[in-house]
């Protein structure tokens, strides 16, 4: 296993609003190395490193613990529980899966008819969301209503896995942020930056970007760098040229994205630091998809930022696919960025 | 090993439709001290043998499962496949897989899915079928070593939930869990029938391991097992025991009464289910094997046939073991039907 502790973060549950989980581990290994750290009233974990104090200056980097999931809606007269879904989640993913229910990880199954008795012109037809079932073995309501209730959050379970240069995981996004995170934190051991660095490991990205601000009101940075994990679409469906990303071309940079289009400084500050240090990477070429940088635009008076992503196939998916050689072209990349300190100055 | 962890190992056993060996050593370490003689025959059936007096019965589950086969491989490493066993497309979107190729390796895949935010709106009501869907083999360093005509079954883990076990292959291979678990109540008696446990091979593509076995046995009576739709409506459901098979032209008439009888007078629950042709098992093979052979089917309810986490009842499983050793037992003198 090249990276165990990504294993541990994918594996964690952490839908939306229910990122404790993540935020506790992660914190259990970046207190000592940092000069202090906070939870905040929304979830956030913030930790700062303090610089030498020459620059008043202070970068914010930035990934989202949360990922994409399920919640339930309803528990039914048969014991089985109808859900909707918490971040963008396809109702084709769904079914044949193992999911884990409520803050006790109960498991259960998404199942579905069997395909011999389902009417065979509905055969590629995608159910909607509401006519999905977690069935948990309880038979009766009552059964299912002494251990859950609405809201109950519901988890992917998927084992993280790697095979030669990549890895299979249910929650690349935004775990991978996490780890770069904390493996730049690792890098700045014995390092004494002129400036202040805080990284925020914030809550709720995938329900609309809801922790950043938050975080970033109590930072006030100059600058922000947002690590993400971003699609692909390098798979069959679409040509080359529809491709986002593609798997083991290196780090995502991102020049505009939904809702915002992004400092170019900072973007020009990425690319030639990546060109200097011969670090391959690749510009995403569909502006579909968001990210924590959109928000950081409109609080305070607009924290300019820069994206890096890992690109990922099959995101919001139980099984997405990483290159681990992309990831740790991010994790360099990230580390000489801020050692160098760059995206401060303009 | 308890039963819900035998239903466990049965199910985790890769063992796509004739390629079932993992699922034998599985099952030929369970049954082994219950039974005189276990072997493999020509076409692939694993057989044990309880060696008795008297009547010989053969008891017939497959243990193959539906199974995916590999009909293309493109230069990056994205195989395209057919279904062996009636798949449905919706089931299978976003699964890990594992593929068996020719050198004996096993190599990982996804079956992927464009990300929702790259899709069009006009597709995502539509569900890709398997001339579009793909897995995703590119991720293994030597997959050029994949080929045509490799197979490749759903990778994912059974688990125990509220006495049920839900699992990628308990079809048929919770019956095959009852083979065992009738081997060893049988084990409990000095003298019994001859017992054939016949663990069939191909059944998804037509029962063919069935045939063979029933022909080469010279059996008295037959008794296929196999897995049945829960279904309130039809009146089976998990929980109820065995579904026994009434009625219809495939089952022995006279060995249902004394089964049902045997079921009734020992307080065994059972259920009942209704075929008016040919039932779609291994039931139909072994009925004409040789100069024809009474048969009977026994049908274990089970939810999410054919899906990646099919349920069954742990209760049920281990029910119909006891009603199949007791039946076994009470035939033994009976006069010859």
């Amino acid at each position: 296993m090249k990276l165990e502790r990504l294993k541990d973060l994918c594996e964690l549950p952490g839908i939306s609003g229910f990122e404790e989980k993540v935020s506790s581990f992660i914190r259990s290994i970046v207190e000592p190395r940092v000069d202090s750290i906070w939870t905040d009233t929304v979830g956030n974990l913030i930790a700062e490193k303090k610089g030498t104090g020459k620059s008043s200056k202070k970068l914010m980097l930035l990934a989202h613990t949360d990922e994409v999931g399920l919640m339930v809606k309803k528990i039914n007269e048969d014991g089985t529980l109808s859900f909707t879904s918490v971040g963008g989640v396809d109702p084709r993913v769904l079914m044949g899966k193992k999911v884990l229910v409520g803050k006790d990880f109960v498991p259960g199954v998404i199942g579905f008819e069997a395909i011999h008795t389902q009417d065979p012109t509905a055969l590629l037809k995608t159910p909607s969301m509401g006519k999905l079932r977690i069935y948990l073995g309880y038979s009766k309501k009552e059964e299912a209503q002494k251990n859950h209730r609405i809201g109950d959050p519901v988890f992917f379970d998927t084992q993280y896995e790697e095979i030669g240069d990549y890895a299979i995981a249910k929650s690349f996004d935004d775990r991978t942020g996490c780890e770069v995170l904390i493996r730049i934190l690792e890098s700045l051991e014995g390092y004494r930056l002129d400036f202040d660095v805080y990284f925020a490991w914030v809550v709720q990205e995938e329900v609309g970007l809801r922790g950043s601000g938050v975080a970033a009101k109590q930072i006030k940075p100059d600058a922000a760098l947002v690590f993400e994990n971003t699609t692909a679409g390098d798979n069959p469906e679409l040509p080359d040229y529809r491709w986002a990303t593609s798997l083991g071309r290196g780090p995502v940079l991102t020049f505009a994205h939904s809702g915002l289009v992004l400092d170019k400084r900072i973007l020009d500050t990425i690319v030639d630091t990546a060109k200097k240090n011969s670090i391959e990477f690749q510009y995403k070429s569909r502006i579909a998809g968001g990210t924590d940088a959109a928000r950081l635009a409109r609080v305070i008076s607009g924290i300019p930022s820069g994206v890096i992503s890992t690109p990922s196939r099959y995101i919001h998916s139980p099984t997405s696919v990483i290159n681990v050689n992309d990831f740790l072209g991010v994790v360099k990349l990230a580390s000489l960025l801020v050692k160098e300190g760059k995206v401060l100055s303009r | 090993m308890s039963l819900a962890r035998l239903l466990i190992n049965l199910s985790n056993a890769f063992g796509p439709v004739g390629y079932e060996d993992e699922v034998h050593s599985v099952i030929r370490e369970a049954i082994g001290p219950f039974v005189d003689e276990t072997y493999t025959d020509e076409i692939g059936n694993l057989i044990a043998v309880k060696k008795g007096s008297g009547k010989r019965i053969g008891v017939f589950t497959h243990v193959d499962e539906v199974s995916l086969v590999i009909s293309r491989v493109d230069e990056r490493g994205f195989a395209r496949f057919e279904e062996l066993g009636g798949v449905d497309p919706k089931v299978l979107i976003s699964q890990k897989v594992k593929i068996r190729s020719r050198d004996g390796k096993e190599r990982s895949g996804v079956i992927g899915m464009l990300a929702p935010h790259l899709q069009k709106r006009e597709t995502r009501g539509e569900v890709p079928s398997f001339d579009e869907l793909f897995i995703d083999a590119s991720i293994n360093p030597d997959y050029e070593k994949i080929g045509v005509g490799d197979l490749a079954v759903v990778d994912i883990l059974a688990f125990e939930m509220n006495g049920k076990v839900a699992g990628k292959a308990l079809d048929d291979r919770a019956c095959a869990a009852i083979s065992i678990e009738t081997a060893r109540e049988l084990s409990k008696y000095s003298t019994t029938p001859t017992v054939y446990f016949v663990f069939t091979t191909r059944e998804e593509v037509g029962a063919i391991g069935a045939k063979g076995a029933a022909e080469a046995l010279e059996i008295d009576l037959g008794v296929a097992m196999d897995v049945t739709h829960h279904d309130k409506e039809n009146d089976v459901e998990l929980g109820k025991g065995p579904a026994l098979t009434v009625g219809g032209p495939n089952i022995h008439k006279k060995y249902f009464e004394l089964l049902d009888k045997h079921a009734k007078d020992n307080e065994i629950k059972v259920q009942y289910d209704f075929t008016s042709g040919r039932t779609g098992t291994d039931a139909d093979n072994v009925q004409i094997a040789g100069t024809g052979v009474p048969t009977l089917l026994l049908s274990l309810p089970e939810m999410f046939m054919h899906t990646p986490v099919e349920v069954v009842q742990v209760s049920d499983v281990a029910g119909t073991a006891r009603l199949l050793a007791g039946f076994f037992i009470s035939l033994k003198g009976a006069e010859e039907q």
